[in-house]
């Protein structure tokens, strides 16, 4: 089979073995890999209910048939898993070097299954694979940890995923961390690797993917890099990596700030592109085979000293830990992303947590004798405290690691209207009043409210921005029009396809070079299918439906999809003034959202559409609830 | 006066030539002109980022940034300022 090494492994840690089971074509043909495969598994193999941090839950590393290529953005691994953070099916990515030596061990999909009596790490080298003590590395921060490992494997090309103490601490929103720098970051996968006692996954391989046209292959590869580089469109995120977000987010007026009361930030100029460019980078690195080079490698000394050891802040960082705390130091930014990255916490999640408890402080439902200290906004250094209480759940630290809405819950005082999250999940920093696409995707994603499921509204306020997909006309990014078909369209192909590749979506966001056309065709280069891109798209469908459906097993229906109550208020200020997001905007969405699905007034898959879809057995396991 | 400007975003569909261009332009004319005059020069400019919204009278889905500070599309161009022209864009 090209484009896979056609081998799944399986751990048990709590029986201490390993099993070898064969990938079949249909099933990549059905599923293609990353999301799809772990979604099936997950589905197939997790009963209704289980306890996310119980030994119940199974952890699934999966590539696709991208990885390994030379595809630009390519090396990519999706962990998935039962969320602690959100009680539903959790995925995150990373990128790197880890995804592509791990197919290079010979497995497309590791399975991890049950829960080591101490803990352990996994050492996965050309077929062999072992299960080695990690008591001595329990405790330890991701460098540390790291550092050991690599002595200890005697391989300095092995790349290592671990967790810190806030996987370990089971903090509901820990992260998995790749070379220190590349972030499986939501949804908490990185506690179900604490709760199974698995401080890492370390992998060192040589095989190669069989690649079924590598001719023509190539020729796209050579033809897409040199567009990547060269066409203009990719100029931005090469110079400034996501920072070249923090200024137009800015401008447009849907930069969370003040634990999103507002979505401009007067300390903006101090950590747009421009300033982080001139106050702190040192350096850009890129993951394996892609010309950008988004990464940020950044150093300061004063007033917190950065190492350029772990990757500098992303966007998503800079406004997290920055405009929503009103933080505007550009250093304790990129230390508060240090430390998340060191203990191994979201810092989405991380900076939402601080934001909604800096709220609470403000309003008196938390004191200085609650927390320790005075928690008021923009203070850098409580944030670095706090953060720290978090990873090792010391006191108030304890409540938040819960995420937000659980420590609303526990804090009361009116403070759920301050929790700022969809299904449990922290919300991204995009706010949706000014871009309407992007509350309906947050709203109906599996995961809650994650900026990567469909494609920002930004994108469509141009002709042509997507004409293989249909999407010709310019869209507003601040009306609902032609938003339902946008957010069904690009999560499917977009939010949904890229996981299972599985690839970088950057890349294949509009106006930049690797279009569905040539998504398809390298997807064709590769396995030797004959796809076409309604069939692609359709797989993209299949795999959202699934995931759907998972939740729906779980008792997800419509009255979970919604969005917070704060973005019914109207913003006052900036480049989105005059917008909300009200309940009946969301309504009037959902209703052509879940027609376009072929899903039922209440959120859930007909058993016409998962016929359709060729997830008969789906419609058998829910047969309770479908129509 | 000369201006000099860098574009961020997909060359082809705005139909440039370069990443980096010199302009000549009238002394104290407001970005609003210059993107127009853009366009006038440019008609893929125009048709992917200008005409929709300049005939709803909205902004432009751009990102002007004058000598490394954002600015509006009244802003003035004087001699010797650096343009960059960004597509907004967000997401990663």
């Amino acid at each position: 089979m090209y484009g896979y090494m056609g081998k799944i492994l399986r751990v048990d840690l709590s029986e201490k073995t390993t099993s070898i089971e064969s990938l079949d074509e249909k099933m990549a043909r059905m599923y293609i890999g990353g999301r799809g495969f772990g979604a099936k598994v997950l589905f197939d193999e997790l009963p209704k209910g289980i306890d996310p941090l119980s030994e119940d839950n199974k952890l699934v590393f999966s590539t696709g048939p991208f990885v390994g290529t030379l595809i630009p953005g390519s090396s990519r691994c999706v962990v998935m898993a039962k969320s602690p953070l959100t009680g539903l099916l959790g995925d995150t990515d990373f990128g790197g070097y880890f995804p592509r030596e791990m197919k290079s061990t010979g497995f497309d999909v590791i399975i991890i299954e049950g829960k080591a009596e101490r803990p352990v790490y996994l050492w996965i080298h050309e077929g062999d694979v072992e299960i080695k003590d990690a008591a001595h590395l329990w405790g330890k921060v991701a460098s540390a940890t790291q550092e050991k490992i690599l002595q200890e494997v005697k391989d300095n090309k092995a790349k290592v995923v671990c967790i810190g103490p806030g996987g370990e601490n089971l903090v509901r929103y820990a992260c998995i961390i790749s070379e220190l720098r590349y972030v499986g970051g939501r949804l908490g996968l990185g506690a179900v690797m604490g709760s199974k006692n698995l401080k890492a996954v370390v992998v060192r391989g040589e095989k190669k993917v069989a690649i079924a046209r590598k001719k023509e292959l190539d020729t796209l590869i050579k033809a897409l890099n040199y567009d990547l580089v060269n066409d203009g469109s990719c100029e931005s995120l090469i110079e400034y990596g996501t920072w070249n977000t923090t200024a137009p987010a800015q401008v447009t007026g849907i930069l969370p700030t003040k634990n999103f009361q507002r979505t401009s930030f007067e300390g903006t100029d101090k950590i747009d592109g421009e300033a982080m460019v001139e106050k702190i980078l040192v350096g850009r690195r890129t993951c394996y085979a892609c010309p950008i080079r988004c990464r940020r490698v950044v150093e300061a000394e004063t007033p917190y000293k950065v190492s350029p050891e772990y990757g500098g802040p992303q966007y998503e960082a800079v406004a997290s830990l920055g405009s929503l705390c009103l933080n505007d130091d550009p250093v304790a930014i990129a230390k508060a992303n240090e430390l998340c990255n060191e203990y191994s916490l979201d810092v989405i999640s991380t900076g939402v947590c601080i934001a909604f408890a800096m709220e609470c402080f403000e309003k008196g439902v938390l004191t200085e004798e609650d927390i320790g200290f005075s928690l008021k906004w923009g203070d850098h250094e409580a944030m670095m405290r706090l953060i720290e209480m978090i990873a090792y759940r010391k006191g108030i630290g304890g409540i938040l690691a819960e995420g937000v809405k659980r420590a609303a819950s526990k804090i009361q005082g009116g403070s759920e209207k301050w929790a700022i999250h969809v299904k449990g999940l922290e919300m991204g920093m995009h706010d949706p009043r000014g871009k309407k696409g992007t509350g309906l995707s947050y709203a109906t994603s599996h995961k809650g409210a994650d900026h990567m499921e469909s494609m920002h509204d930004e994108a469509f306020e141009r002709e042509n921005a997507l004409p293989e997909l249909g999407f010709t006309k310019p869209l507003s990014r601040k009306s609902k029009m032609g938003k339902a078909l946008l957010v069904k369209t690009t999560q499917d192909y977009w939010g949904t396809m890229a996981d299972c590749l599985v690839a970088c979506k950057l890349p294949f966001t509009p106006p930049r070079p690797f279009t569905p056309t040539r998504v398809v065709e390298a997807l064709n280069d590769v396995t030797d299918w004959n796809f076409s891109l309604d069939e692609f798209v359709l797989a993209g469908e299949r795999v959202f439906n699934l995931c759907r459906s998972f939740n729906v097993r779980e008792g997800i229906r419509r009255k979970d999809d919604v969005l917070p109550e704060r973005l019914g208020e109207t913003l006052k200020e900036g480049g989105s003034a005059g917008e909300s997001f009200t309940k009946d905007d969301l309504d009037s969405l959902l209703d052509e959202y879940y027609s376009l699905r072929g899903w039922n007034k209440d959120g859930i898959p007909t058993r016409e559409t998962l016929h359709r879809l060729g997830l008969e057995y789906v419609a058998s396991e829910l047969k309770d609830v479908i129509s | 006066m000369s201006v000099k400007v860098k574009f961020y975003l997909s060359l082809k569909e705005a139909g440039l030539p370069g990443k980096e261009m010199t302009f000549d332009v009238k002394s104290g004319i407001s970005v609003l002109e210059f993107l127009k005059m853009l366009g006038k020069r440019y008609p893929s400019f125009k048709r992917s980022y200008l005409s929709h919204w300049l005939d709803e009278k909205k902004e432009p889905p751009l990102l002007i940034v004058k000598n490394d500070k954002p600015v509006k599309l009244g802003s003035s161009i004087e001699e010797d300022d650096y343009i960059k022209i960004f597509e907004v864009l967000s997401g990663g």
